[in-house]
């Protein structure tokens, strides 16, 4: 809910209640005022008319000394009369007068007898005269009464009206007072609404507006609110803070780009050796050693191995957190995907006798389009994850799409569970498994190894995707890891293997003897690239710059150049831009580029120079081989000889 | 010397007769008149005398008054001699006769005239209509009220005793000019009234004191005559409403009570209720008529009213030997003129 509706919900039923309790006490106030004044009307109307009329005529015969006649009283006594009836005529009251000591009625405009009870009645004293008044219940109607004596004629007078015109008039002023009160609400709150709309509302929205400017970009923001109560205050310290949190952020980038680089360099300088380790250590499994030999290499090239992921671990973290990872969507087929995930970490799961099952739903014959390089990655962690925390025991994947596809791309949301029945997670670790460097149980880095980065990086990497990564474990049983992502799926009816570009890469064969122009700096690494190239039947040539890689290029009779990054003389970027301008088909001569440097957006810059693809060292042959089926199937290269 | 002294008394004469000369009043002179010897006429004329005095105190009036004697004869006998000496500045008549002569008479069409106590003055011909002016110089005012008001005054009067039958009340009058003209008035409406049955008792009128105490012997007469078919008697105004004793006698002979009068003495006597023009107020009215007359005011631009003050008398001895008892209302207007 708004501010503006919040304060609204508030402001609304308070002034309703003041104001239905201030128009209830003008209604209580009007009543005692209407039924005063009627009450007065009605005495008065006696005392100053009925007893006038009265008094009047027996002062006139007082004065002429024919209070004692008879015929003149009585005459005089039927002139009141008279007068009453023209007064009732005039006044719309009844009138009536009975004898007082006997209460006979000697005279009544009204047409009915009637009786009042007087009991309650309120006493008052108006022009000398002594008035009851009040209010009964005559003949079933409510009237208003006023009673008063003429003690010379022994008279009792009564003035009487109906209550119904005073119970309509209070019935108006009780319609008028809701009436008038619910107008009130509704133009206060319209006020009120629009002074918290001037001064309140106004001005946080315009901070909110700054403080969301704030939130992405990240800059000084001015706020036009000329105010100098808390919220002008408040935009000025928004002003102010938005501009340390520029400066902070410039300081961040700053950090972070010094960051990235040390990284890239590091990742660069660590690689290179890496590689030759690796690569040697390949090659020496490949040579006549004797078994104690062979374990040594077979070591060597494990650790090598280890320290590669641990490296990669922590630059797909650092690039994840500082917002260079970018989610780089394809379509494919997701399920066989998976499929060939599972037989692959097959191998890992029977060397720790366990079993790993696959089963999907509405995942047959569908085409999925996300980040199918993350996607693989967060699997292949948890199923690996689950795999060195189960022994003897299952691992079962299931994916599903929750909604069934269509021919029509749509929208869809994929869950994947990783369930083992490995050593499960205690409760009060589980909340931190996915934060960086952290395990379980220290004891666990000690005897199943890894660095502590997995979880956190899968778990990124799907919220990437949209999704997120939830877990349920208990000790002793196993865990549940379930990964969630968005996606888009559609229904293949004609789905085959040639639509997957991985089946195609994978089908695709190399032809023998490729002439390959290895440029390299680093002898290891050369000896490396050179050895595994020759594995993949190459016919391998190097040079150790560029400026000779590119003379070469110009000879001729090369078929595919793999060109290290950083060369002296003349590095890769620059020997491939000028292979990229030599005449005729030498300049298509397509061009690998062999880099440490880990970065997509260096990859990016590569390829834009003129390199057709690019081997991230340190360099497998399965790497080299990909990277040239690639080329193959793209049909940049052909056999020369 | 005796030069000087010639010149000296010459001089001081002028200034004594130049000073006297610049004090004196103007004069102003008045013909009162008057053809009916009876008080209202004699009470007007004196108050009239009186008021004109105080109110034109820069002015020296002189009033010469000539009796008519009740005779239309003698005031146009009157008038004759006067025709020969100078004109006045004014002639006032007092009363029908006087005042019929002085209009008829051509010898005065150019001397502002002013009548008073005239009951009936459109029916004497002076003005077509109440509120008209004359055009033979001519203004003045009717003293008596409207006989219809009359009528609802006795007829307020006798409703308030809840009649079962009218009451037959017999309309004395003479044929004295205005008191004819005043009963034609009354019989004329007298179908109008439930409560009142008019019967005209009348009597030829007699100029002269002596025919005042004849044509009060004949009504005496004719009352007595009707004292079984009437309840009452209207004493209308004219020469008889002046008749000293006659509700007296009337009552010694016939046991009548008057119901109404047009005399406040009347009342005094026994008349149940009177209401008339007073003779002070009829003098008063007319001194200042008379007044706007003398500033040069034409009397042919002044035009005949009736008075706008009356006083109502009511006799409570006669009200409650009648039963009848007097309504509030005019006990109340009574004021001073409640008699007993």
């Amino acid at each position: 809910m708004r501010i503006k509706s919040k304060l609204l919900a508030i402001y609304i039923p308070i002034l309703l209640i003041g104001m239905t309790l201030t128009g209830y006490w003008a209604y209580l106030t009007a009543y005692d005022s209407v039924r005063e004044r009627e009450y007065q009307l009605l005495t008065q109307t006696l005392t100053l008319n009925v007893l006038e009329i009265i008094d009047e005529r027996h002062k006139l015969l007082i004065e002429s000394g024919l209070e004692n006649v008879p015929v003149f009283r009585k005459a005089y006594q039927e002139e009141v009369f008279e007068e009453l009836k023209s007064l009732q005529q005039a006044t719309e009251r009844h009138f009536a007068i009975s004898e007082r000591s006997t209460n006979t009625v000697i005279f009544s405009t009204a047409e009915n007898a009637f009786e009042l009870n007087v009991t309650n009645a309120n006493k008052t004293i108006i022009a000398n005269r002594r008035v009851a008044f009040g209010e009964s219940n005559v003949n079933d109607t409510d009237v208003l009464f006023a009673c008063s004596e003429f003690t010379p004629w022994n008279w009792k007078v009564t003035a009487l009206q109906p209550a119904e015109p005073l119970q309509s008039s209070l019935f108006t002023i009780a319609w008028l007072t809701s009436l008038v009160t619910l107008f009130a609400v509704i133009i206060v709150s319209l006020l009120m609404g629009k002074v918290t709309q001037v001064f309140v509302v106004s001005p946080i929205e315009k901070i909110k507006t700054a403080a969301s400017r704030i939130a992405i970009e990240h800059k000084k923001v001015s706020i036009d609110l000329q105010q100098t109560d808390e919220l002008g205050s408040l935009a000025r310290d928004v002003e102010v803070m938005s501009g340390e949190i520029e400066q902070f952020v410039a300081q961040a980038q700053q950090a972070n780009r010094a960051k990235t680089d040390f990284l890239a360099v590091m990742s660069h300088e660590i690689r290179t050796p890496l590689n030759g380790i690796q690569g040697l250590a390949t090659l020496l499994l490949d040579t006549p050693l004797s078994d104690k030999q062979h374990r040594y290499a077979s070591d060597l090239k494990s650790s090598a191995s280890i320290l590669a992921t641990v490296i990669n671990d922590v630059l797909d973290l650092s690039k994840i957190e500082s917002g260079m990872t970018e989610v780089d969507v394809t379509e494919f087929d997701l399920d066989a995907m998976l499929a060939d995930l599972i037989t692959l970490l097959g191998t890992n799961a029977s060397a720790n006798s366990t079993r790993l099952i696959y089963k999907s739903k509405n995942m047959k014959s569908v085409a999925v389009t996300s980040d199918i390089t993350k996607l693989r990655q967060i699997i292949i962690n948890l199923v690996s994850n689950a795999i060195k925390f189960t022994h003897k025991g299952t691992v079962s994947i299931s994916a599903k799409l929750k909604q069934p596809s269509t021919e029509a791309i749509g929208d869809n949301r994929l869950v994947i569970a990783v369930k083992d029945t490995g050593i499960g997670i205690e409760p009060e670790r589980i909340e931190h498994i996915f934060d960086k460097f952290t395990q379980s149980d220290s004891s666990i880095t000690r005897k199943y190894g890894g660095t502590g980065l997995g979880l956190s990086i899968a778990k990124q990497l799907a919220q990437l995707l949209g999704g997120d990564i939830k877990v349920v474990s208990k000790v002793g049983e196993g865990s549940c890891f379930t990964v969630t992502a968005d996606v888009q799926s559609r229904c293949m009816v004609e789905w085959s293997a040639n639509s997957d570009p991985a089946r195609q890469a994978e089908r695709a064969s190399l032809p023998e003897g490729i002439k390959v122009l290895l440029a390299e700096d680093n002898a290891i690494n050369a000896i490396v690239a050179q050895a595994l190239l020759e594995q993949l039947k190459c016919d391998v040539e190097h040079v150790d710059n560029g400026l000779k890689a590119a003379a070469r290029v110009e000879e001729g009779g090369i078929d595919v150049v793999f060109m290290d990054v950083h060369m002296p003389v003349m590095d890769g970027i620059e020997a491939t831009k000028r292979i990229r301008k030599l005449e005729g088909e030498l300049s298509n001569i397509p061009v690998i580029g062999l880099t440490a440097e880990a970065f997509k957006e260096r990859h990016i810059s590569f390829k834009q120079a003129g390199m057709d693809d690019i081997v991230t060292k340190p360099v497998t042959v399965e790497a080299l081989q990909e990277s040239l089926l690639k080329l193959a199937r793209d049909q940049k290269i052909s056999n020369n000889s | 010397m005796t030069k000087v002294w010639f010149s000296f008394f010459f001089a001081l004469s002028s200034m004594v007769w130049g000073t006297t000369a610049a004090l004196a009043k103007e004069r102003l002179d008045l013909i009162v008149l008057e053809t009916l010897p009876v008080p209202i006429v004699a009470e007007s004329r004196t108050e009239f005398e009186k008021e004109l005095v105080r109110i034109m105190p820069d002015y020296e009036i002189n009033v010469t008054s000539y009796n008519a004697e009740g005779s239309e004869v003698r005031a146009k006998e009157i008038l004759a001699e006067l025709a020969l000496k100078p004109a006045p500045d004014l002639i006032v008549s007092i009363a029908t006769l006087a005042t019929r002569a002085l209009n008829a008479s051509e010898e005065f069409i150019d001397t502002p005239k002013l009548f008073m106590a005239v009951s009936a003055p459109v029916e004497e011909g002076i003005v077509s209509a109440i509120g008209a002016v004359s055009e033979r110089n001519m203004t003045g005012e009717s003293h008596v009220l409207d006989a219809k008001v009359k009528l609802d005054m006795l007829d307020g009067v006798l409703r308030a005793s809840n009649p079962m039958s009218p009451f037959t009340i017999g309309l004395v009058h003479s044929t004295y000019p205005s008191s004819s003209n005043l009963v034609n008035q009354l019989l004329a409406l007298n179908n109008d009234y439930k409560n009142i049955n008019l019967v005209a008792v009348s009597t030829p009128y007699i100029e002269g004191d002596d025919g005042l105490v004849e044509m009060t012997d004949n009504i005496i007469g004719s009352l007595q005559q009707k004292a079984n078919e009437l309840d009452g008697y209207w004493l209308s105004s004219g020469p008889l409403a002046e008749a000293k004793g006659l509700v007296e006698k009337v009552k010694n002979a016939s046991g009548l009570l008057p119901l109404f009068a047009e005399s406040i003495a009347t009342v005094k006597e026994g008349a149940l209720i009177g209401v008339v023009s007073e003779p002070a107020s009829i003098g008063k009215s007319a001194a200042r008529k008379a007044k706007l007359i003398l500033e040069k005011k034409s009397a042919r631009g002044i035009p005949v009213n009736k008075m706008d003050k009356y006083t109502v008398a009511v006799n409570v001895s006669t009200a409650i030997k009648l039963q009848l008892p007097i309504p509030s209302n005019y006990l109340r207007l009574s004021k001073k003129h409640v008699y007993q």
